[in-house]
């Protein structure tokens, strides 16, 4: 059943890294093409590039028994090409890896991973606290006012965890939950 | 012959006193084995390995600390979760890694105490275990806000508890019941290149012989005899024809195994061996990646799960994600949210986890999403098999 020797799927890998340079160097993959010039609009239009400065906010679920105080981070991002869908990148700003989003971006809404490292220190929020996740992100794709694109009713469906700072995984909760809030608002 | 050595550093709370009775003579004593276990394993391994290691001719020194990262340690036993990253970068050797047994996981209550969560009528914190190892404890505390909890990585306060949710091996006085949380899984391997290669894997085979388990059974219960041998029948039905895939273009870039055809017919992932991470017969789907499936027929919900996801390279359990649909386009429903994909299949290299239609209240499907769970930071990948490894997807009954 499974028919790709290697020397195929070595090839097709190759054909789709090349499919990402190309449409790299086609100006980016976000579905609603170039950053347009901004003009406010009265009500969000759907679309708009995920580029530039955010700020990443997430609200447990009302199943969590934590604080349903938002927990947020400044993130940066960037469009991360096409593979066999466009995709986003969205970073923690700085230390990138400790934070993650990588996702598909198309039809105006973006699904993907947003994910810590395993390691005891999480990532440490606006609010003080670390933070553990590894979850899925999901919402439909707004233009902002300066006509990039933003999330403002997303789901978060996963892993949270948090701690004080130098504290211990989950020692002020951890939560699995499908519906957790999240937005990726422009700053 | 063993000597137990407690190391200073977060998460090694287990202080073992050392016995070293590794004799100086003219000639030169072999170098002591290191090995390194997490706190609920190393329980059971201090009052076992000395009798292993005289077996063996191998003195050891046993540390009691988190496996990863492994320090100077030769052999490192931990959990699924602990050792996950540490067998798919290759830091410990895949073809080495046993199964040694399992530790369930139980809740110590005052005797008499009500029936019920313990969340319910716990009237002081409730203690669980820190680290990777607790992770599926602690979440499944959910319900005990910040202030009901006490996560410690210290056995003694385990012990001390008076309500605890804690690896058997860590349990103190009190009532024991059951709990629902997977058992830990203490999986040892060897650690590539160590310079006392040898010696570990003398002392690793003693500890998986006869004589090695009957040692550690009073402590480890056996592995479950799995009823997950894949089915060869003609009648067996796994995945036909990929409708759609997708990984980030950063895992797209540091994975080695990207074929999404490596997902369809029945399970066949192997491990090459030599240096390095060779495999064959599976997709890595990087960070959230996703492979869509199509199972070439409509099928039911039945009684029990209905579809199972091989997942494989570590020996370990990364979580997986699945969806499922009528149509190829969707809409795709949630069937299981991050199920760890850990549970043994007799016979195979790769690991299985099982999902219910009902439990996304779906009475059919034919195409299936299979996404990664383990959702691990693509900039700091340290392996070329990040995320879930899909090796096969098979229908388990109700088709129609």
């Amino acid at each position: 059943m499974k028919t790709a020797p290697p020397l195929a799927w070595a090839a097709s890998r190759a054909a789709v890294v090349a499919l990402v340079a190309f449409a790299a160097g086609c100006g980016g993959s976000n579905p609603i093409g170039p950053m347009p010039s901004p003009s406010p609009s009265p009500t969000a239009q759907p679309g708009g590039p995920i580029t530039g400065r955010y700020t990443l906010s997430i609200t447990p679920s009302a199943s969590c028994a934590m604080p349903r105080t938002p927990i947020t981070f400044l993130m940066t991002g960037a469009d991360a090409g096409v593979t066999t869908h466009p995709g986003v990148q969205v970073l923690l700003d700085p230390n990138g890896f400790r934070l993650e989003l990588e996702a598909v971006y198309e039809s105006f809404a973006i699904h993907g991973g947003l994910g810590t490292k395993n390691d005891p220190e999480g990532a440490v929020s606006e609010q003080g606290q670390r933070v553990w996740i590894h979850a899925i992100a999901a919402g439909p794709v707004l233009r902002s006012t300066d006509s990039r694109g933003e999330v403002l009713t997303g789901t978060l469906a996963g892993y949270l965890a948090l701690a004080t700072a130098g504290g211990f995984e989950g020692e002020l909760g951890t939560c699995s939950a499908p519906d957790h809030a999240l937005s990726l608002r422009t700053r | 012959m063993t000597r137990f050595r407690a190391l200073p550093v977060a998460g090694a709370a287990l202080l073992l006193v050392g016995q070293a009775d590794v004799r100086p003579s003219a000639a030169a004593a072999p170098e002591p084995v290191r090995v390194r276990a997490s706190a609920a394993f190393a329980a059971c391994l201090a009052p076992a390995l000395d009798s292993v290691a005289r077996g063996a001719g191998v003195p050891v020194v046993l540390v009691t600390a988190d496996p990863d990262p492994p320090q100077d340690a030769d052999l490192v036993i931990g959990d699924d979760l602990e050792m996950t990253r540490l067998l798919e970068s290759g830091t410990a050797e895949v073809a080495s890694a046993v199964d040694l047994g399992q530790i369930p996981w139980v809740t110590v209550v005052p005797e008499g105490s009500p029936r019920g969560a313990v969340s319910a009528f716990a009237t002081e914190p409730v203690a669980v275990l820190a680290g990777r190892a607790g992770r599926e404890a602690r979440a499944s505390l959910g319900a005990l806000g910040a202030g009901r909890l006490a996560v410690t990585d210290d056995p003694g306060a385990l012990r001390r508890a008076r309500y605890g949710l804690m690896p058997r091996s860590l349990a103190g006085p009190g009532e024991r019941r059951a709990s629902d949380v997977r058992p830990l899984v203490a999986t040892a391997a060897l650690i590539a290149n160590s310079p006392r290669r040898a010696s570990a894997a003398r002392l690793l085979a003693r500890l998986a012989s006869t004589d090695g388990r009957r040692a550690l059974g009073t402590c480890f219960d056996p592995m479950p005899q799995a009823s997950a041998q894949a089915s060869a029948s003609a009648a067996a039905v796994y995945a036909q024809s990929v409708v759609d895939w997708w990984m980030p273009a950063c895992s797209l870039a540091r994975n080695r195994y990207v074929d999404p055809n490596e997902a369809l017919g029945p399970p066949d992932a192997i491990n090459l061996g030599g240096q390095g991470e060779n495999y064959l017969g599976f997709i890595s789907l990087g960070q959230g990646g996703y492979v869509t499936v199509d199972m070439g027929v409509t099928f039911a919900d039945a009684n029990g799960p209905d579809v199972r996801v091989y997942q494989t390279v570590s020996g370990a359990g990364e979580p997986v994600t699945l969806y499922a649909s009528t149509l190829p386009q969707g809409p795709f429903t949630l069937v299981g949210l991050r199920v760890p994909c850990g549970e043994r299949s007799p016979g195979l290299f790769s690991n299985h986890c099982d999902f219910d239609l009902r439990a996304g209240g779906l009475a059919a499907a034919r195409y299936l999403k299979v996404e990664d769970g383990e959702i691990f930071p693509c900039l700091a990948a340290g392996s070329v098999t990040e995320g879930a490894d899909i090796d096969a997807v098979e229908l388990l009954g109700g088709r129609n």
